[in-house]
């Protein structure tokens, strides 16, 4: 089975089945597009990802290696979060902070899937919240000069999302 | 170590996509940042005024100055007073409106032509209220833009006659539920290019319907009748709907009439009354053979009704209404072996009956009880055998006070929504968590026995969850019913 080597901003080699590593878009390119050649045994540079974050990213893309193709979403369908596997949200029960650094890698390393849970994951953590407790939630400053939230309130209250 | 600051826009707006408009509209108020992006994927497009009388001077400035651009409007007031605002209203977000609803008792013609004027993208106007051009001797302007209207208040039906074809020639689509008498001349005048129509026949109306003509490019269909005079009387005009993929049909049917409708390859949804129907009429639905949703209304009380037919394609079944017996939810996951959205609102469905359908119908994700007067606490035992469902719904359930602390777990169990009920109590949601630990939305709806404060308790409780109390249920949570006006 091939592998190829990964080496993260702290300077840790990985050696990945190719396969996995696939899941990420970023590295598919690198490959396929760029044309590097992992046979020659150098290791492919993340330098955005720390070894850490990577070493969970590597735990997600081995167990979701043989995942089929996602069905292509309606766009204006309501979206479900309520559809995450016990898998993935064993998996995404850390502290916050590794939670926006995994979905910081995720982005960079370009895997749709693993994005799409966590931000699933977060939304989950807004919903039904009020925005007080969202802001303390997650350590969000309050920017707005006074006055100006009521503002906001009163002009979205009258919106409506078509419902038909 | 990343905060959620340091996430890309691109990332925050996907997070923002998951939510639905009521969690919008309060991200906007969280941060700039947050309020900018808010909406951004989806812009609001709808604005609804619902009490332009009561609208403050303050919350008009703020409207009149807001730089969105709405495709939809609703404009609903009943002091004569309030017109010259909603002509402000017009004013201002006319010129990119779509979609007009206008709520009141009398609409006369200068204003509904003044309001139109203003409004030249629009394709779809609902009135819901008189149409008048009594007194008025203007010249009447075309509008051949606008594709749908809608009619849906009682009266002055003899005016539409004649102004109706003249204002709009174009419409593909038209609801004249509150046209009354009008609606067959307007039907009759537009059938050759419908495609969407919704009609309420009363009387002698079936029998002139079911004589019209040229319905070939009609698609959706919403048709009642309260009661038909004839038991053999079979409707016509719909051997020539070979074009129909969604179908509301809530009138006594007869065998001819459904096999009329079975032939209609294309059909998808159907929504159809199965009151005194026989069993023997019902199997040619089985014929229906790209049939995803089917919604039955009425009683049923013949044995064996669902017996020997299967309808394979059919993801989504709702009883909307059904009084029947278990021998019915005996044969219901033969009938339906694919089913993943179950909806049961029936007044007679028991224990017995909810211990068939959770062990035969393994593929529910999502099931829905409402009325179910007769389940008892013990019977929510059941779910225990519908190890995937993701989704469960309450609504009108008598589920006592400490009935919650039995239920099973339901691991998968993600949403949950429980409603309509002075049975719900601040004890009883407090358990809510011991029961359903995996939850990631719980929705609180119309328990008037509920307070805030035990909302927000809860909250505290379900970290992982969102928790919301609702005074009424978000239309988009009713996932069913796309035949209901879906133009």
């Amino acid at each position: 089975m091939s592998t190829i080597k990964l080496e993260t901003s702290d300077g840790v080699k990985f050696t990945v089945k190719t396969q996995v590593a696939k899941c990420s878009g970023t590295i598919r390119t690198m490959l396929e597009d760029i044309g590097i050649n992992p046979q020659d045994g150098e290791a492919i540079p993340l330098s955005n990802v720390h070894s850490t974050i990577l070493q969970k990213i590597l735990v997600w893309a081995e167990h979701h290696v043989d995942d089929p193709e996602p069905p292509r979403e309606d766009a204006d369908a309501a979206k479900r979060t309520d559809d995450i596997c016990s898998w993935d949200e064993d998996f995404l029960k850390v502290d916050q902070r590794t939670l926006f650094d995994v979905m910081l890698a995720a982005n960079y390393l370009d895997m749709k899937q693993l994005i799409a849970v966590c931000c699933k994951t977060v939304a989950n953590m807004i919903k039904g919240k009020t925005a007080d407790q969202i802001r303390r939630t997650f350590n969000i400053e309050n920017d707005f000069p006074p006055g100006e939230e009521d503002k906001i309130r009163l002009r979205n209250q009258f919106c409506e999302e078509r419902s038909r | 170590m990343a905060k959620i600051r340091d996430l890309p826009e691109e990332v925050l707006l996907l997070i923002f996509s998951f939510l639905k408009l009521r969690d919008r509209k309060i991200v906007a108020r969280v941060s700039r940042l947050w309020n900018r992006l808010a909406f951004s994927d989806r812009p609001m497009r709808s604005i609804s005024l619902h009490a332009v009388d009561y609208l403050n001077a303050k919350e008009r400035k703020i409207l009149l100055k807001s730089s969105r651009c709405y495709r939809n409007l609703t404009l609903e007031w009943t002091e004569a007073s309030s017109e010259a605002f909603c002509v402000q209203v017009l004013d201002k977000f006319g010129s990119e409106l779509t979609s007009l609803r206008l709520s009141t008792y009398v609409i006369t013609l200068p204003l509904l032509v003044r309001f139109l004027l203003k409004t030249h993208k629009l394709r779809e106007l609902i009135i819901e209220g008189s149409l008048c051009s009594e007194e008025c001797d203007m010249v009447v302007p075309e509008f051949g833009d606008l594709r749908s209207l809608e009619l849906t208040q009682r009266g002055y039906e003899s005016e539409l006659r004649e102004l109706v074809p003249t204002l709009f020639p174009n419409l593909t689509s038209l609801d004249v539920v509150g046209a009354e008498n009008a609606s067959l001349d307007l039907i009759r005048f537009y059938s050759k290019q419908l495609k969407c129509l919704h009609v309420l026949l009363e009387g002698s109306q079936l029998q002139k319907f079911s004589e019209l003509e040229n319905f070939e490019n009609l698609q959706q269909l919403n048709v009642h009748w309260p009661q038909i005079i004839d038991p053999k009387y079979s409707v016509a005009c719909f051997q020539q709907m070979k074009n129909v993929k969604s179908a509301s049909i809530s009138g006594p049917v007869n065998e001819d009439t459904l096999l009329s409708i079975s032939k209609w390859s294309q059909l998808t949804h159907l929504c159809i009354n199965v009151q005194l129907m026989k069993a023997s009429t019902f199997k040619s639905v089985a014929d229906i053979k790209n049939l995803k949703s089917l919604k039955l209304q009425g009683s049923v009380r013949e044995k064996c009704f669902l017996k020997d037919v299967r309808l394979l394609g059919v993801r989504k079944l709702i009883l909307d209404g059904v009084s029947t017996t278990n021998d019915f939810y005996d044969h219901l996951a033969s009938f339906v072996p694919h089913v993943t959205f179950l909806k049961i609102y029936d007044h007679t469905f028991e224990n017995a009956s909810l211990m068939l359908i959770t062990k035969s119908m393994v593929n529910l994700q999502t099931l829905s009880l409402e009325y179910c007067y007769q389940v008892k606490d013990n019977g929510f035992q059941f779910l225990n055998y519908l190890s995937g469902l993701i989704e469960l719904r309450c609504w009108s359930v008598p589920i006592s006070e400490n009935a919650f602390l039995r239920f099973p777990k339901c691991p998968n169990l993600r949403t949950f929504a429980v409603g309509g009920s002075g049975w719900i109590t601040n004890k009883s949601v407090l358990d809510i968590p011991k029961a359903f630990p995996n939850l990631t939305e719980l929705n609180v709806i119309d328990c008037f026995k509920v307070d805030e404060d035990t909302i927000y308790e809860l909250r505290e409780r379900m970290r992982k969850c969102a928790v919301v109390k609702l005074e009424k249920l978000e239309p988009d949570r009713e996932a069913e019913a796309p035949w209901a006006k879906s133009w």
